[in-house]
């Protein structure tokens, strides 16, 4: 029986080998030697079967076996694409030859994490193994807290929900830089059966913008049920965040009131960008609810600072609104998405019974490969379903007919 | 990005200039650039944006952390030579009414 000493690298976790069988006689000596459980494989097949099978927190992955897959297994190990049994941390490291320089680098594209030149002396094995091991534990560490962290964001999601009724027509599209958004949407119905819509952007994003998303959602529909004014609840939230925010983080956000039996939409903006009400049918933007207050959470806001503006609405209309993260977002040429650019979308597709797919295929095709900066959130209501009126467009057909 | 402090006017001016994008890294050097200023008594902040080609919400932050300095000071803090991108920002914030913009 192969005795297992306790050494250092001592683990329950195997290291995998995957090179030619006269290759491995030596690395699996000195690994076996120093606590470390080995396994071997000729092939990458082999490799495939045993990394299902086997707890693996290491490979070592020879360069000559480049051709056979070894480029698609490294990309299907980082990416987590192969169920791996118990440990969720790897390490991938490779075994090179001097000139093997291209392989090496697409092996370390495809997610490698570092590699070592043939041939080495078991020292130089022992330290890598060292440094790697250090490494699988800062993974090991950033694993788990991102875990807690979306453990955390599906307890918050679910408070919004339950207290965020549904509303007919409504479509979103999030997309947080961090686990967590500072971008939020609440939603309630008043008991005077205005429909009052938040659309909110806290300062920054991630842990420090969320923390304060909880109490502005609370309050919000706890003053809503309870029959409170817009203006009243905006009052509230703002001193609420006076009081819980540092001096340099605020909430930028837009009320938004929807009266079905009047056929209104009022809204006041503090610090949003626009919000659009567009005509499908006269294909124009109708109306435009810029900021004219600042964000939440700075100063004192008397209730004679909330001003609402007002437009009729009918079944044709729809409301579109955004987040600064979209207008603010940079592609790879360091380009600034903008809004002129947004509104050139919007203008060309304004007959388009899908313009919020098309928005949102713009900005992705913009974005490209690149990384979110900032909370991302795009909302477009569309008027009809919610109003439950008939088409204008059938009514004039009606009328001609 | 830079940030550079100048005081003038026998110290009635205190001059800040900032250039490049003014964001979260500039938020060390920023405040570096007022705390340790006492005795500020008819002092005013001037901000300079001039050469500033990119302004986010935490350079907003900023702003109104200087503002906070300031107005326990007794002194004033004006924003000077926005180009059109960072009015923008300042105007959807509304920070007009904050601080005085030239």
């Amino acid at each position: 029986m192969e005795k297992n000493n306790e050494g250092d690298g001592a683990s329950d976790n195997y290291i995998l080998v995957i090179d030619a069988p006269k290759e491995t006689i030596e690395i699996k000596k000195h690994l076996v030697m120093n606590g470390y459980k080995v396994l071997l494989a000729e092939t990458i097949t082999k490799a495939e079967k045993l990394y299902k099978i086997y707890s693996i927190k290491m490979l070592f992955i020879s360069l000559a076996l480049i051709d056979t897959g070894a480029v698609q297994l490294i990309k299907n190990i980082s990416q987590k694409r192969i169920n791996h049994k118990k440990n969720s941390q790897v390490a991938v490291i490779l075994l090179v030859n001097a000139r093997q320089d291209q392989a090496l680098h697409d092996c370390m594209i495809a997610g490698a994490d570092d590699f070592i030149i043939k041939p080495f002396t078991k020292n130089i094995l022992l330290a890598r193994m060292h440094a790697i091991e250090q490494l699988l534990d800062v993974k090991r560490l950033e694993g788990d807290a991102t875990e807690e962290q979306k453990i955390a964001r599906d307890i918050f999601d679910a408070a919004i929900k339950t207290t965020n009724i549904e509303i007919k027509g409504m479509r979103k599209h999030c997309q947080p830089a961090n686990v967590f958004s500072g971008d939020m949407v609440l939603t309630g119905k008043h008991p005077s059966g205005d429909v009052y819509i938040l659309f909110a952007d806290l300062t920054g994003h991630g842990l420090s913008a969320a923390i304060a998303v909880l109490p502005v959602s609370n309050m919000f529909s706890h003053l809503i049920r309870q029959g409170d004014q817009a203006e009243a609840i905006l009052q509230h939230i703002n001193t609420q965040l006076l009081d819980l925010l540092p001096t340099d983080m605020f909430m930028a956000c837009c009320m938004l009131k929807i009266n079905v039996a009047d056929k209104t939409v009022s809204a006041w903006n503090a610090g949003m960008p626009d919000v659009y009400i567009i005509d499908r049918y006269l294909r124009s933007i109708t109306k435009r609810f810029s900021s004219i207050a600042i964000p939440l959470g700075i100063n004192e806001l008397a209730a004679e600072d909330i001003h609402f503006d007002s437009v009729k609405i009918n079944a044709a209309k729809q409301i579109f609104m955004l987040s600064d993260g979209v207008t603010d977002s940079m592609n790879e040429a360091g380009c600034m998405f903008g809004v002129r650019r947004l509104e050139n979308i919007l203008q060309n597709n304004l007959s388009e019974s899908n313009l919020f797919n098309h928005v949102i295929n713009a900005f992705k095709h913009f974005k490209s490969d690149s990384r979110i900066q900032d909370d991302v959130t795009l909302i477009s209501i569309a008027l009809k379903e919610m109003l439950n009126i008939s088409d204008p467009v059938t009514n004039s057909v009606d009328v001609s007919g | 990005m830079s940030v550079v402090q100048q005081v003038l006017e026998n110290g009635m001016k205190i001059q800040i200039n900032i250039s490049g994008r003014f964001d979260y890294e500039s938020s060390q050097a920023f405040r570096d650039a007022y705390r340790h200023l006492t005795d500020l008594e008819g002092a005013n902040f001037y901000i300079n944006l001039r050469n500033a080609n990119y302004m986010d919400s935490s350079a907003l932050g900023m702003l109104l952390l200087l503002r906070e300095h300031a107005k326990s000071n007794g002194c004033a803090v004006i924003i000077e030579q926005p180009g059109e991108q960072i009015d923008k920002i300042l105007k959807v914030a509304n920070f007009d009414k904050l601080f005085t913009i030239n």
